[in-house]
């Protein structure tokens, strides 16, 4: 996520900018017709298929987040409103990933065609930015995107037929930028599906060096830095990460 | 997504909007972004690790004055770590260093999160408000917490009741705090069904400090404010760490001489023990001790005997949305009075108070030295830690003062709450304590002993291939 709206005084700003403009061509609202988005009701998030409050809605409440919205709705918002009393978080893909815009409560906002994937209403503006909570309790899950964001993997613990580790292989589907491990057990992550392989140490310049797992402990969430982000094809929950490979 | 102004800022804002339709940058923008800290200098930014940099901020000097705007001699520092959690294996969390009810340095606390060096957090600071049982609790340093505190699904003490609404905190969980207000609802029920309020966790019977948990809680000090109900049932956690108290904590407190009664509870909720009396039990692993007084007494007294199953219920309610918050062990909170920011305005409700006031330069204006203690987010969605101090002296802000600095566009602060501040403000990163010592200790100044920290931490490692 690189181009959500960063600063609310800039925007402010901009707003004040356009309004000195709007002052300079006597372009004024008009007043006897209704105002945009007045149809979107109390306690609701809006969504609509035209720019300005127009077209056909689409209505949640402030429990009803989406990680996507089907076929049917996917990137066909040009609007909202936002009528919850919660910070309502707009994703460009989905799963929570992509660019992010933010919509203070009460506040429109309008994006270009096909930008729209998903949202979710949270309490607190930066839980916009992590997708963790989706995770259930007592399981390791992997994300597409750093900080618990994009397409969610909610690994079931098995036990491998050959090597009898209790974990997962991955196989073909795309390596994580992030995880929680959620459980009561330690985590080491591997870069080859039958939990083994190695990566270089890139601070030891003779490359004898090597990491033989990733660990992440008991409860912890973290983005996943180099040179492991984007190569875990397995890994296996541990009583102590002496029991890594 | 809009916000409203004040309207000076408004009002600059719209200035420089005009002047930037004909200039690329005005010193009227640079005014309204810096804010308060239009006085202020700010350093460069220095990174602890990918994703955690310290930037200091120092106040400036008249050269002809010899005098800051703010009335001092010497220039306090304001220093924000910023927490990229996108940036690095990252995490945010809470702790209580040794255990539960004693009260350590930061530095001592950060030691114990790990006692592998290259795990060490990157930087923390102290938390949430604690008060000092006396040295009749049978050990010294023994502390209870102001308000909700929970470590990994913990929970080590309850809300302040507030006339029922609560108390603010922050739930930090998965890397992000969550500034709101919080109200927990403890209850302890019988296998029969019976169930009785439970008023605390881990502090003595009869003695909640700082402030009331229930509309039955009577004041009977202000400095320190402690207040007093003689009929109480308070559990203890395993992690408490030193002997459950004995009656005579307090001897200006006559509720906590009641004598009471104590049932030992084991990991499965089993009663291993209730007697007459209460004190001195070390917590089973996993178990709790329950300690009544008063009515509380009586009615463990009637109600449980050895092998007897009990059920200690805990919620904690998120005041903000009337959701309940499930207490994991992804979840840790620390507490305070007060909310500085909220979606970037100062609550009307935010005191302008000060513990520690005196003549500033000129003399006569009083100035308040009680340094400052933070924990926030930003418009980038990052956590912030903050200190307000003077550079080598226990200096700061009025409270609403505090928040009016942390609330410069230029910083971009949206929420944020106060934590313990004085003498116990501390910050570190690495092994480096960066804020001033407070406590003169055998005429020594020291660092002061806290309840609790918040520091980011190492998220995940890599672990070198076996031979």
């Amino acid at each position: 996520m690189t181009d959500f709206r960063i600063d609310l005084r800039r925007g402010a700003l901009i707003t004040a900018a356009l309004a000195l403009l709007c002052s300079v061509f006597f372009v004024l609202p008009a007043s006897a017709e209704a105002e945009p988005f007045d149809d979107c009701p109390p306690a609701t998030f809006c969504l609509y298929s035209g720019a300005g409050g127009t077209g056909e809605r689409r209505d949640f409440t402030d429990l009803q987040s989406a990680e996507s919205y089907g076929a049917a709705w996917d990137g066909k918002t040009l609007s909202a409103k936002n009528n919850t009393a919660m910070w309502a978080c707009v994703y460009g893909d989905a799963g929570y990933g992509g660019h992010l815009e933010t919509v203070k409560k009460g506040a429109p906002d309008a994006y270009p065609a096909g930008t729209v994937s998903g949202h979710k209403l949270v309490p607190s503006r930066a839980l916009c930015f992590t997708g963790y909570e989706r995770c259930p309790d007592n399981r390791v899950c992997t994300f597409k995107e750093a900080n618990g964001r994009g397409a969610m993997t909610v690994h079931r613990p098995a036990t491998d037929a050959t090597t009898k580790n209790y974990g997962n292989s991955y196989g073909t589907e795309p390596a994580p930028r992030s995880a929680w491990n959620r459980t009561a057990k330690e985590v080491c992550f591997y870069p080859e599906p039958t939990y083994t392989g190695t990566w270089a140490d890139p601070a030891d310049s003779s490359g004898v060096r090597k990491f033989g797992a990733y660990v992440i402990l008991r409860g912890d969430s973290t983005t996943i830095p180099a040179p492991f982000a984007g190569t875990f094809r397995s890994h296996e929950l541990v009583k102590g990460t002496a029991d890594c490979q | 997504m809009t916000r409203k102004l004040r309207p000076w800022v408004a009002m600059a804002a719209a200035l420089g909007a005009a002047l930037a339709l004909t200039t690329p940058a005005s010193g009227a923008d640079d005014e309204a972004e810096l804010g308060p800290l239009v006085a202020w200098t700010k350093g460069t930014a220095v990174t602890v690790t990918p994703g955690v940099t310290r930037t200091t901020w120092t106040e400036k000097i008249d050269p002809e004055t010899g005098r800051t705007l703010s009335n001092r001699t010497k220039a306090r520092v304001l220093q924000i770590v910023e927490i990229d959690p996108t940036a690095g294996s990252l995490t945010l969390e809470s702790a209580v260093g040794t255990n539960d009810a004693t009260a350590e340095t930061l530095t001592e606390q950060l030691a114990k999160v790990t006692h592998v060096t290259a795990r060490h957090p990157w930087a923390g600071v102290n938390g949430g408000l604690f008060q000092r049982e006396p040295a009749g609790a049978g050990a010294e340093k023994t502390t209870a917490h102001t308000s909700v505190s929970v470590t990994d699904g913990v929970l080590h003490s309850s809300s302040c009741w507030d006339g029922d609404k609560g108390s603010s905190g922050a739930v930090i969980q998965y890397g992000i705090p969550y500034v709101t207000k919080l109200r927990t609802h403890l209850k302890l029920t019988t296998s029969s069904g019976e169930f009785e309020r439970i008023d605390d966790i881990n502090r003595t019977p009869g003695r909640p400090p700082h402030c009331a948990r229930d509309e039955e809680d009577q004041r009977v000090s202000t400095s320190p404010p402690v207040f007093t109900d003689t009929d109480e049932i308070v559990v203890f956690t395993d992690d408490y760490g030193l002997p459950t108290p004995k009656p005579g904590t307090d001897p200006l407190v006559a509720a906590t001489a009641d004598p009471g009664y104590e049932v030992v509870v084991d990991a499965h909720g089993v009663v291993t023990e209730a007697r007459e009396g209460r004190g001195g039990t070390v917590v089973p692993a996993g178990g709790r001790v329950i300690q009544g007084i008063g009515t509380g007494a009586q009615w463990l007294r009637a109600r449980l005997v050895r092998d007897d199953t009990v059920t200690i219920g805990q919620r904690l309610e998120d005041v903000t949305t009337g959701r309940d918050i499930p207490l994991d062990a992804s979840v840790d909170v620390v507490s305070s009075f007060h909310t500085l920011l909220l979606n970037s305005d100062i609550p009307k409700e935010l005191p302008n108070s000060c513990s520690g006031k005196e003549p500033g330069a000129d003399g006569v204006t009083l100035i308040c030295t009680d340094s400052r203690t933070a924990l926030g987010t930003n418009v980038r969605g990052r956590p912030v830690l903050i200190t307000l101090t003077g550079q080598d002296n226990e200096d700061g802000e009025y409270l609403q003062t505090f928040a009016a600095l942390l609330d410069a566009p230029v910083l971009g602060i949206l929420d944020a709450l106060n934590l313990d501040g004085g003498g116990s403000t501390t910050l570190q990163t690495g092994t480096t304590v960066h804020t001033p010592p407070t406590d003169l200790v055998e005429g020594k100044l020291v660092h002061r002993d806290v309840a609790d920290t918040v520091y980011t931490g190492v998220g995940g490692y890599g672990m070198y291939a076996k031979p």
